[in-house]
């Protein structure tokens, strides 16, 4: 027969039904968010890794402005500290996925698909390699979130730089994890057989691109790979072909997918568990030591009856272990179900495998701690407190329901007039437990700055992507032809288009700052507006803009600063441009997006440096209306008109996309932001519930006698729901104001993460009045239930109540 | 112990553990787990810290 203390727990459990789940679920959220970060963070990051090392990735790739051949290929393999390389050589397309929709279709070609040395690609399905005519598709174009629908087994118009039409089926689909997702890029890649390559209008065997890796000792050496980086470069300028730019990725070793954004969210999410993880054992800490509280005097009882200490601690410890088992029952399964939605949802939008390691040793134990430990460690303090007490300490104990009236809050409630009665009553019993509120309070106070913070960093992206396109991208629609063609035949051409009020070009071309050291910088964009070009009107930092008359002088952009920090105003610099070195002035910093290193010189002397003059193929374009429908319809007329003229356009894009898919890579972050929010939310909500649920335990006896003088069970439920939702509207006024330095800090490092500068930050009036409505809604659903308990109490129910 | 002295404790807590969360941002998975462990066990102490001085 089973001892009547266990007896007890398991009627402890079994009765109080409400309050067990509530302190399971406590305990659960802190499993959930264990378990869901730390299974995703596995699933998304090893399995990446381990993917994209298996396909032997690039270490670096060298551009050249000139092509080259085998023999260059053959000796650059040679080079010491050179594991393998490979050289490119591709064709770019217009893609045609719809009437009047074109895509960038960038096609590899491949001498031998089994000798491809360095970033391999998988098949993923159909044909590999592809036959002749054909070509195979890298998956991350067929991503829905595109919008378009290729298909495998369908035929495309594809359209050369000359204007070509070919049609061409897609007979494979493969994988290649050394491409950024085109989700990002909005341009798609396939590759093709050197045959087809010139089905299509292009020269077999003339690459413009090596690939190399260094031995896998050195693969996350960025500095090493730099010293064979250079000497690849100076070989090749050695036979005489000019190098364009040499790319090294920012972490070495790591797939784009991961450097791109993936790592940034993962380390986010990572943050956000150990907080959740505080949160939690915070919560669970004081739910028990609140359940205790309400046990002393049936401890009393017991130790009355005989109970020895030990006997009491023994019950008390296997009624938390119970709440715990319950806990990872609900928990565990939860983390493991979303772990796997999770890291699959991020793992198509960024275009790789999530891996599924089964059930994770390492994640399971963190579970179990966060289950069992946790709340063990919790209850041990109140618990050696509780079991000591004396028996005549135990039975004279009240856990009631707080004092009210002494404090300065409470006297400034008592002054509040011109409410009706129960609404009085919600208010007062609001702060009768000042301490629980706190506790309560806390939650969903970080919870609300949280939810806000996110809507902050929202519209803090908004704006500065705003400030970036309203001073460096004043224009409605830009073309990049094939080739340089004459300046003012493309501006008169552009102009004879309806719709198009204004045009100019501009000078543009990749350059290197060469050092007092000899060395070089990464690739510097030199772009040339015409002199007081209305298409510009960048945020000066420091010094000024260009004059019409000035020579030599440079504006650089903050993201060329901050790599190049000995760079100030009135310093002279030396750039490489097109082998040839020629000195500028730097007469200003402006302000650019992120990292990216700009730097802009007059049209007059940057076309005599580049020995290119009243020639272009960037061409920028003021459209009559500047709606985003109003941008591609001009845009396809543009379109039609210079290819019946035989300008050839490489690639044409409006404003209005171009803001649109910047802005959608950063709602990526947005909802993964939003998911942590929604996490803090979720335990202030289980918070609250279990707060309410212990103050109409309290006052059993109270909500006895006012239904004993008349109160309705409307009342009843109405004054423990109106005093929910005021701690719901309290804890928003305080998470609103915590929002602004929670905001400015968030924003700040996602910006600084992704950017590599903070944003331009401001506050989200619209996420604060949103979260006011979720506040509201969750106190009232979180006090529904304890109230709909207090209201169905009987008078007699009450009058047994102990 | 008096309120000043359980919310000063209870500050430290959070502190602490908002360093913890900086700190585990470029941890990796085994120093990961760690850190989680080191946060639930601030979370305890802040709890423990809160509740102290009541019966």
């Amino acid at each position: 027969m089973m001892p009547p203390r266990w007896k007890k727990v398991l009627a402890d459990l079994w009765v109080n039904k409400t309050r067990t789940l509530l302190v399971a679920m406590s305990i659960a959220v802190g499993v959930f968010a264990v378990g869901m970060i730390a299974e995703s963070r596995v699933r998304m990051l090893r399995g990446l890794s381990e993917d994209y090392l298996r396909g032997d990735p690039f270490s670096g790739v060298i551009a050249t402005e000139q092509t080259f051949d085998r023999e260059l290929l053959n000796a650059i393999r040679k080079i010491d500290g050179v594991a393998e390389a490979d050289a490119r050589q591709g064709v770019t397309l217009r893609l045609k996925v719809g009437p009047n929709q074109w895509k960038t279709l960038n096609l590899d070609a491949f001498r031998d698909f089994d000798d491809i040395r360095v970033g391999k690609m998988s098949p993923v399905r159909g044909q590999w390699p592809p036959e002749d005519k054909t070509f195979v598709v890298e998956r991350s174009a067929m991503n829905p979130a595109l919008g378009e629908t290729l298909a495998m087994g369908n035929s495309y118009v594809v359209e050369t730089l000359e204007q070509k039409q070919r049609r061409i089926e897609i007979t494979g689909v493969v994988h290649d994890l050394n491409l950024p997702p085109a989700l990002f890029t909005g341009t798609y890649t396939g590759y093709i057989t050197e045959d087809t390559l010139e089905w299509l209008g292009e020269t077999r065997g003339q690459y413009g691109s090596v690939l190399f890796r260094v031995d896998k000792e050195h693969y996350f050496d960025q500095e090493y790979i730099t010293v064979v980086a250079k000497a690849i470069r100076d070989k090749i300028e050695k036979s005489g072909i000019e190098v364009r730019e040499i790319f090294i990725p920012p972490d070495p070793g790591e797939s784009p997918v991961a450097s791109f954004g993936l790592e940034p969210i993962v380390l986010i999410l990572s943050a956000v568990g150990v907080l959740a993880v505080f949160l939690s054992g915070f919560l669970v800490t004081n739910t028990i030591s609140g359940l205790l509280a309400q046990q002393t005097k049936q401890i009393g009882i017991m130790k009355a009856v005989g109970a020895t200490t030990k006997q009491v601690m023994g019950m008390y410890f296997f009624l938390v272990v119970c709440f715990g088992l319950l806990a990872l029952a609900i928990g565990a399964p939860l983390a493991y179900i979303a772990a796997g939605l999770f890291s699959d949802f991020f793992a198509t939008l960024f275009n790789f495998n999530a891996k599924s390691y089964g059930i994770l040793p390492e994640v399971l134990a963190m579970e179990l701690f966060v289950s069992l430990v946790v709340p063990i460690l919790g209850a041990t303090y109140p618990l050696i407190r509780g079991s000591r007490i004396t028996i005549r300490e135990a039975l004279a104990s009240d856990s009631g329901a707080g004092g009210y009236g002494a404090g300065i809050i409470d006297r400034l409630i008592n002054k509040v007039r011109g409410l009706p009665r129960p609404m009085l009553l919600s208010l007062r019993n609001t702060f009768r437990r000042k301490g629980r509120l706190a506790l309560t309070m806390t939650t969903l106070v970080i919870a609300g700055a949280t939810f806000i913070g996110v809507f902050c960093v929202q519209d803090s992206v908004k704006l500065s992507l705003d400030e970036f396109f309203q001073s460096l991208y004043r224009f409605d629609v830009g073309v990049d032809l094939d080739r340089k063609y004459r300046s003012r035949q493309l501006i008169q051409e552009a102009m004879s288009v309806p719709g198009v009020v204004y045009a100019e070009t501009w000078g543009s071309i990749g350059t290197r700052r060469l050092r007092a050291d000899g060395t070089e910088s990464e690739t510097i964009f030199l772009q040339a507006p015409p002199p007081d070009s209305p298409l510009i009107g960048p945020l000066l930092l420091k010094g000024r803009w260009l004059k019409p008359d000035d020579e030599n002088g440079l504006v650089v952009s903050s993201g060329l600063v901050k790599a190049e920090e000995d760079v100030t105003v009135r310093d002279t610099i030396t750039l490489k441009i097109k082998g040839r070195e020629s000195d500028w002035q730097v007469v200003g910093v402006v302000k650019g997006f992120g990292n990216e290193m700009m730097a802009y010189a007059n049209q007059p002397y940057y076309e005599r440096e580049v020995r290119e003059a009243g020639v272009s193929a960037d061409l920028r374009i003021v459209t009559e209306q500047h709606d985003a429908a109003y941008q591609e319809q001009v845009q396809d007329s543009i379109e039609q008109h210079f290819r019946e003229i035989g300008l050839n356009i490489s690639s044409s894009t409006t404003l209005a996309s171009e803001y649109q898919q910047t802005v959608d890579t950063f709602n990526i972050i947005i909802y993964c932001l939003l998911i942590m929010a929604v996490l803090t939310a979720v335990v202030g909500g289980l918070g609250l519930a279990g707060t309410m649920s212990m103050n109409v335990l309290e006052r059993t006896r109270e909500i006895g006698v006012m239904r004993a003088i008349g109160a309705s069970d409307f009342s009843v439920l109405q004054i423990v729901m109106v005093e929910g939702i005021m701690i719901g509207m309290i804890s928003w006024a305080l998470g609103a104001l915590l929002a602004f330095p929670l905001s400015k800090l968030l924003s700040d490092s996602v910006g600084t993460l992704f950017t590599g500068t903070p944003f331009s930050y401001t506050y989200s009036v619209n996420g604060a009045l949103l979260w006011l409505g979720i506040s509201v809604a969750l106190a009232a659903l979180a006090s529904f239930l304890p109230a709909w308990n207090a209201s169905r109490l009987t008078v007699r129910d009450v009058l047994a109540y102990e | 112990m008096s309120k000043v002295i359980r919310m000063t404790g209870m500050l430290v807590c959070l502190v602490l553990a908002v360093v913890v969360a900086l700190l585990s941002i470029t941890a990796g998975d085994t120093l990961y787990l760690v850190y989680l462990v080191v946060a639930s066990l601030l979370g305890v102490a802040a709890g423990i810290i809160k509740n102290s001085g009541k019966r």
